[in-house]
């Protein structure tokens, strides 16, 4: 039996179905479109951080990473200027220091294996950045097996740097890896007037030593190195653009005490770090030089 | 509680998201409180929530993101309410797709710039995420 041919009122009905489409919303559309976009952010993420090496794996004796660099020379002066300031000064006055040298001098002293020469290169490093530029920085930690084993910090073995304002001179005497015979191996060595300056000021010759412009002297650890005990490299420097943990506070604090020093004795340049509130208030507790 | 089951949804991930960002706001703030997470490798929350890219405008990204978690709790009761009109459900979805543009943005910082993956932090990436795909799915009227 043949089929019966539609009548036209029919082929009309099921055309105007087809032709009509379904309403949809088109908001669901959002969802694989969100996606596309998620992958796409974590694959160049993933590609960004390969190429930049941005929370790779950092070594010991490797060189300083950009962003770590960056965050530890490039603190905001508003978090410089919060720094909590705990009153005590640790900087002395040198007593019988000859006149003071122009450009100023800041002398370094310290070692590898010592926890409490790693805990004063943050700030002194992050202080000195106010002030030039460094370059050849590298990764170190303290001694694994002496006190405050494997502090974190930087060395200056390598290091250079540049400043219109002061002169740096750096000594690392001796390694973090004992050899068998438990001495640290020889790094640098001092000159005749760096020595003569380490024994007329520091007798005991311990380090860590600094000297700042024949003026300001420390000889101590400005905090305990048990503040940066658990921390890797890249959480320390991060933390310095918060300035919020204890550990970042004590740099911050010294870092500011260090830098009013050095203002001290470079004639208050460069006068936005020298006039900063953070400085203003740390020079109020430097020691004064008898009138 | 929200009467659908898109804003029943949507709402108890805000109330988890608002739990976590207000813990992590706590503990910014008060030192006495521990991070319980780890803190080296690639898994390390204090790096990444100490680090430049974990303040706003002087505020703790977490503090945002609490006053976001509100926000999304708020709207999902609104379109609970006004569930015969269309404009709070686009008013949260809108809110919704905020969030998820932002999460994007904190994700890309976390792997590429920080290298670190914050574990608090991915649970409230998550959630809002998850909030997004409700708010997607209500509004184009899946299952409701």
């Amino acid at each position: 039996m043949p089929k019966p041919s539609p009548s036209p009122r029919n082929v009309r009905r099921e055309s105007a179905r087809q032709t009509v489409p379904r309403r949809r919303n088109p908001v669901i559309w959002l969802l694989p479109a969100f996606a596309v976009v998620l992958a796409a952010v974590i694959t160049a993420a993933v590609v960004h951080q390969q190429h930049t090496g941005a929370g790779g794996a950092l070594q010991n004796g490797g060189p300083l990473p950009a962003d770590m660099e960056r965050n530890l020379t490039q603190i905001p002066e508003t978090v410089w200027d919060g720094a909590p300031v705990d009153g005590g000064a640790r900087l002395r006055l040198a007593k019988g220091a000859p006149p003071a040298q122009k450009p100023p001098v800041v002398l370094y002293i310290g070692s590898e294996y010592c926890p409490y020469c790693a805990v004063l290169r943050w700030p002194l490093v992050a202080a000195l950045a106010r002030f030039g530029t460094f370059s050849g920085l590298a990764l170190s930690a303290s001694s694994a097996t002496d006190a405050f084993p494997n502090t974190p910090t930087l060395t200056m073995v390598h290091a250079r740097y540049q400043s219109p304002y002061l002169t740096l001179q750096t000594v690392e005497l001796q390694g973090n890896v004992a050899d068998a015979s438990g001495q640290y191996p020889p790094l640098q060595r001092l000159t005749a007037g760096q020595d003569a300056l380490f024994g007329r000021y520091d007798a005991p010759r311990s380090i860590p030593f600094l000297i700042i412009g024949g003026r300001y002297i420390q000889t101590e650890s400005p905090f305990s190195p048990g503040l940066l005990a658990g921390m890797d490299w890249r959480a320390v420097a991060a933390s310095l653009q918060l300035g919020t943990t204890p550990a970042a506070q004590a740099i911050l604090d010294t870092g500011n005490e260090l830098t009013a020093a050095i203002c001290a004795v470079d004639g208050g340049l460069p006068a936005p770090v020298c006039g900063s509130a953070g400085v203003r208030t740390a020079a109020q507790a430097l020691p004064k030089p008898a009138p | 509680m929200p009467s659908t089951g898109w804003d029943r949804a949507s709402f108890a991930a805000s109330l988890a998201g608002l739990a976590i960002t207000v813990y992590l706001s706590v503990q910014h703030y008060v030192a006495a409180i521990p991070l319980a997470c780890s803190s080296s490798g690639m898994v390390n929350c204090e790096r990444v929530l100490t680090s430049a890219y974990a303040a706003v405008l002087g505020l703790p990204v977490a503090v945002w993101g609490a006053a976001w978690f509100a926000g999304a709790a708020a709207l999902s009761f609104l379109s609970a309410a006004r569930a015969a009109a269309s404009w709070p459900r686009y008013l949260t979805l809108g809110w919704a797709a905020v969030g998820a543009a932002v999460v994007l943005r904190l994700v890309y910082v976390e792997l590429a710039v920080i290298g670190s993956i914050c574990l608090w932090c991915t649970a409230v990436h998550v959630l809002v995420i998850g909030i997004f795909v409700i708010e997607v799915l209500a509004a184009s009227g899946s299952g409701r």
